[in-house]
């Protein structure tokens, strides 16, 4: 930012100051003074930890834009990028501008978007019509020269020994050669083209802020916030990272990576354009032969890597402990699914009972799991540490007037909360926090159990 | 003029973002794809970009005005075709797709009920945009991107929380 002029202590940073401190959009001098001033302010930490969350669940919001029926990349754009590889035309901080997320094919499509016309498609389908054109042409040489070298043995019986090529059996064999290999390419074509539907995954980049260190003091509301958002982020990194996606982009590298890429071509306009027919005659059956065997033993690891439905009980020490609307102890039956997925979870009593609250395992780093409870009017989590024999941890919840559930803020009606905003403005220094209740930690222990009966 | 190579590489570089800025903007990923494809074009025709990242954006967003103002006709196609595909593609829904369908819904509300610059100040940064390239890409000040991002947060959180309550009243 570029104002660099003095705050006072005594002056409150406005909320844009404060959403470009947790942005990470100050320099260091100003970023420095405005920790020091919110390290003293209770007032200014409130707004704070309430920014926290309106970043949080802005992003949250975005990211739900994110699901959207997927297309496919044009024609061009893959031989434009065909060629941004191939030439090595570097200098551009790909990461950066990626957010850290790359782009996963996904299958399926409806019937519209797959018959929909584009250049690659039209390409497809010109190397069909190319290769049905030129197998009916080696069919034909086929079939003639055999019709010859019969002819000739017939008139010639002394010429029999000829060589098995020219017999019809062998001409038939040369001919199938050529043949497979166009027939292959189209299919390995097809194949690619229908792996090459693409997903866009959610942006990583700023959508849950590395917020600087507000002070050397946190109220509860305060950490509350961080905790939830760091929860969050956790939860939403394991889910992008989950099991299918990873095959996905897998499948995906090695599409991009083997050698059936047409070579593109600049046009006049300058811009590529996916190579003439008869370049992907290149390709060979081999090339799908690798891509179905890759698709297999992913599936195979999938499957192999694959963890049963399993149940944990949770169980609280802490009194009148109650997740959401629900006493502890609670047992969590997670779906089965690969292990360092984010799973899907039924919460039921110890006897088996369903109850309202529905759950999402989210496994983290270092062996810790984050809990997240789904659950309309509420807002909660659970956060697990490392496995040893049991799991310790603190769970969190309360009703929300958002169903964000990483979302910490005031409980207050929007409008009430914006009426506190408008108390709380910076010059009214007086003012009270703006924050709501503090939300109540939970201890809790988890350890795996029996599933309950269904 | 920017060469084959360099497109090639911006492309490499941009489009996911762009296209994912895009659809976010639009709730149609064919027709951001499309612009996707003429901003890529555009740069293609410009002697030197001294701002990659800002330019290709702000050009992106520049362009869905003008789709905008070509009238409401195509959306309603665009639209037609999307409800159709959701037609299509609805195959036993279950009921987490319920809920992200619902979510979606929602949050699309709230996106569209947001001013056009707090919106596209939003989705820029959501894309990883600095407040230096969001101030380049929407003329702003760079002192006042941050009061732009903090207004468009606060304002997607209350109509999200109300469109919600509205959903719940409904319910009810």
């Amino acid at each position: 930012m570029t104002d660099d002029r003095p705050m006072d202590a005594t002056e409150h940073p406005d909320e844009g100051l404060i959403h470009a401190w947790l942005d990470d959009a100050l320099s260091a001098a100003e970023a420095e003074r405005l920790a020091a001033h919110v390290s003293t302010c209770a007032e200014c930490r409130a707004r704070v930890a309430e920014a926290r969350g309106l970043i949080a669940g802005a992003s949250r919001i975005v990211a739900a834009l994110d699901d959207v029926p997927a297309g496919s990349r044009p024609g061009w754009a893959k031989s434009a990028i065909a060629a941004g590889s191939a030439g090595g035309a570097a200098g551009v901080d790909t990461s950066e501008a990626e957010g850290g997320a790359a782009s996963v094919p996904k299958g399926g499509g409806s019937l519209w978007r797959r018959l929909r016309v584009t250049p690659g498609r039209a390409a497809l389908a010109a190397t069909i019509l190319v290769a049905i054109g030129i197998t009916l042409t080696y069919d034909r040489v086929a079939i003639d020269s055999s019709t010859r070298t019969t002819a000739v043995s017939v008139l010639n019986p002394q010429q029999s020994d000829v060589p098995a090529a020219t017999s019809p059996e062998g001409a038939a064999s040369e001919a199938a050669k050529p043949r497979d290999a166009l027939l292959d390419s189209a299919v390995a074509k097809n194949v690619r083209i229908a792996q090459g539907k693409r997903r866009l995954e959610p942006a990583r980049g700023p959508a849950v802020p590395a917020a600087p260190p507000p002070g050397t003091a946190h109220e509860a509301e305060a950490g509350a916030a961080g905790q939830a958002v760091a929860l969050g982020r956790a939860a939403e990194e394991a889910r992008r990272e989950s099991a299918p996606v990873m095959a996905d982009r897998a499948r995906a590298d090695v599409a991009g990576t083997a050698p059936t890429q047409p070579a593109p071509r600049a046009t006049a306009a300058g811009v590529s354009e996916m190579a003439p027919p008869s370049a992907p005659t290149a390709e060979t059956g081999a090339a799908v032969q690798r891509r179905q065997a890759f698709d297999g033993a992913m599936m195979a690891k999938t499957s192999a890597n694959a963890v049963a439905r399993s149940c944990i009980l949770l169980e609280s020490p802490d009194p009148d402990a109650r997740w959401a609307d629900q006493p502890f102890p609670l047992v969590l039956a997670i779906d089965a699914g690969a292990p360092d997925a984010s799973r899907n979870a039924a919460v039921l009593t110890p006897s088996g009972e369903v109850t309202s609250l529905r759950a999402q395992w989210s496994p983290r780093g270092g062996d810790s799991v984050a809990v997240l409870l789904r659950r309309i009017g509420y807002s909660g989590s659970i956060a697990l540490g490392p496995e040893s024999g049991t799991r310790a941890g603190v769970a969190v919840s309360a009703a929300a007037t958002t169903q964000l559930e990483q979302v910490v803020v005031s409980p207050a009606p929007a409008g009430a909360r914006a009426e506190s905003r408008r108390a709380a403005a910076p010059s009214a220094a007086s003012a009270a926090p703006p924050a709501g209740p503090p939300v109540r930690q939970l201890r809790v222990t988890a350890r795996a159990v029996g599933c309950p009966a269904r | 003029m920017v060469t084959p190579d360099r497109l090639a590489a911006l492309f490499n570089a941009y489009h996911t973002p762009l296209v994912r800025f895009l659809t976010r903007r639009l709730g149609d990923r064919d027709e951001a794809e499309e612009i996707a494809q003429e901003t890529f074009v555009r740069a293609l025709k410009q002697e030197t970009i001294a701002s990659e990242r800002s330019w290709l954006f702000a050009v992106a967003s520049n362009l869905v005005r003008d789709e905008a103002r070509r009238g409401a006709r195509e959306r309603k196609r665009h639209e037609l075709i999307r409800v159709r595909e959701e037609a299509e593609s609805s195959v036993e829904p279950g009921p987490t797709s319920m809920e992200r369908d619902e979510d979606r819904a929602l949050a699309r509300q709230a996106i569209e009920m947001l001013g056009e610059r707090d919106r596209e100040a939003l989705l820029m940064r959501e894309e990883g945009l600095g407040y230096e390239e969001i101030a380049e890409a929407l003329d702003l000040s760079l002192a006042s991107v941050g009061t732009t991002l903090s207004r468009a947060r606060r304002r997607l959180m209350e109509a999200y929380e109300s469109l919600q309550q509205e959903r719940s009243a409904e319910r009810a």
